[in-house]
């Protein structure tokens, strides 16, 4: 974790934070592996897919 | 005469005028916003000009829009060209913008009439109407609760009846939120079913802009006007074209709604699982068929819904943070800051993984069903005093408590209903939340309809408006 940034990205603020930080870093880490195939575009193709339904 | 679609048709018969509606409106509105802290700014002349040209065209035999002469007011977020739009905040008080969001102009196109701007949390970061720079929303049901938030005064509004619908905007329960909390039918769309364009963001890829209205039926007018694909919004690109108020039927035979447990039996208090469970019983006599279905654990979820929400509010509010902190309320910082700090590569992942965490969340907690009937707020309406005082561990243990089944459905993208089945030993309403699959939103509105067909739960009033 880079702590010490810009301001106002500073060392006071991330500690003033930090254990919430730490607490959704640990969620996210504790997923399971990720698709080597994922893709940022997974939620617009979900909705491309649904619209179709939709309009039948 | 209090509802949408009832004034509407009472115009357009000729049984009231525009003007009428609009005057009565604007008194109670002002009204409502000395007693609750409703209003933001109301826009007097500008309204009596728009239901006097309603009038005008009604007299001369001209074809009236869906909303003709219906006085609405909306969050104050909602950009209109040459309006001061504040957002709630002090940061942003004084700022006019150079155009009208999508949002209000087909609203206008549509005949409404737009009476001015309501209360919200600042820049829309709070689940209760928390407000420093303006003063906390109150709940016409009681004046010592939380209203809700961030659409703090459209719930307020609709509620003690000063208009009959508003919009809102939902990035974690901000629609549902007030509906909860007020006793009102409140519709989040899927991502991307109402164009953002022109509506001051706080996270573009999990914001929506929604209805807050006193039933169903009012409700699914309004989408249908405000509703679909718009150029200048690219997320409602997949936006198929709706028909909300067509879909209603008053009835559900060959639906089947799923009381979603696990995750979300998990904190909830006996007395709105009481009043989920006899709610359930209003979906079957409507005639549905029911089934239970098992939530996954949301931690990874909740997790990224804060997560992007963080980050992207942090990139829009990173200057003024910087140059301006002391004009943030503490409260409302400390759910920005974070996102100063987390790496690009959790943000991309979280995008990456949208839209296979639906896929496998619907077929959890819809499983074969139609929908999913789940708790809005796990407990009864805290007061305003529960949300505000105390230790800073007490009163982020509630407002985390009060965005728990909704902010995760911002983050699958989902539509979801919020509607009144309830109320509590001190007189607040409880809701739930009809959560659906992607487009599903006039299903999810017929269900809604056909449960308040056989209850009056969203017909009932604040003690203040029964005078």
């Amino acid at each position: 974790m880079t702590d010490i940034r810009t301001p106002p990205a500073s060392k006071a603020v991330f500690q003033r934070h930090e254990a919430l930080i730490i607490a959704t870093e640990r969620a996210v880490d504790g997923l399971r592996s990720l698709s080597p195939d994922a893709t940022p575009q997974s939620f617009p193709a979900l909705k491309a897919a649904w619209q179709r339904e939709a309009g039948e | 005469m209090t509802g949408v679609v009832e004034i509407a048709d009472a115009i357009r018969n000729g049984e009231t005028t525009a003007e009428s509606q609009t005057i009565a409106a604007l008194a109670r509105l002002e009204a409502v916003g000395a007693s609750c802290n409703a209003v933001a700014t109301l826009d007097r002349d500008a309204a009596l000009e728009q239901a006097n040209a309603i009038d005008k065209a009604r007299a001369a035999g001209k074809d009236l829009g869906p909303l003709a002469g219906v006085p609405l007011a909306h969050k104050d977020l909602f950009y209109r060209r040459g309006r001061t739009c504040h957002c709630g905040s002090k940061i942003r008080a004084g700022f006019v913008p150079d155009t009208t969001s999508t949002a209000l102009a087909r609203l206008d196109d549509a005949g409404a009439v737009d009476l001015g701007t309501l209360h919200m949390a600042e820049f829309a970061l709070s689940p209760t109407g928390y407000n420093e720079h303006y003063g906390h929303g109150r709940n016409p049901w009681n004046p010592d609760y939380i209203c809700g938030g961030s659409s703090s005064g459209s719930g307020i509004a609709v509620a003690a009846r000063a208009v009959p619908a508003s919009l809102g905007t939902d990035t974690g329960g901000s629609v549902r939120h007030p509906a909860a909390a007020c006793g009102l039918t409140g519709v989040k769309p899927t991502h991307g079913g109402v164009s953002l364009a022109g509506a001051m963001p706080l996270s573009a890829t999990l914001d929506t802009v929604g209805v807050l209205a006193c039933s169903a039926k009012d409700a699914a007018r309004i989408m249908d006007v405000v509703s679909g694909e718009d150029p200048a919004d690219p997320t409602t690109a997949w936006a198929p074209k709706l028909s909300h108020e067509a879909a209603l039927t008053g009835e559900l035979a060959g639906i089947t709604v799923a009381r979603g447990r696990g995750y979300y039996d998990d904190e909830l208090s006996s007395e709105v699982e009481a009043a989920l469970d006899r709610a359930l019983h209003g979906f079957i006599e409507a005639g549905a068929t029911d089934i239970e279905t098992r939530a996954p654990d949301m931690a990874g979820i909740n997790a990224f819904a804060h997560l992007v929400v963080a980050t992207e509010a942090a990139t829009l509010h990173r200057q003024w943070i910087g140059e301006r902190p002391d004009d943030y309320a503490d409260q409302v910082r400390a759910r920005i800051e974070p996102g100063l700090f987390y790496p690009a590569t959790h943000y991309i992942e979280a995008l990456m993984r949208r839209g296979p965490l639906a896929t496998d969340w619907l077929d959890a907690v819809l499983g074969t069903a139609d929908a999913a009937i789940l708790p809005a707020f796990p407990v009864p309406v805290p007061t305003i005093a529960e949300t505000t005082e105390g230790s800073a561990g007490d009163v982020a243990a509630i407002i985390a408590k009060l965005t728990r089944n909704t902010r995760g459905i911002n983050y699958l993208g989902l539509p979801s209903i919020a509607i009144p089945i309830g109320f509590s030993a001190s007189g607040l309403p409880i809701a739930c939340q009809i959560v659906g699959r992607p487009w599903s939103e006039p299903l999810l509105l017929r269900i809604a309809d056909a449960f308040q067909c056989v209850t009056d739960f969203h017909r009932r009033t604040p003690p203040e408006t029964q005078a």
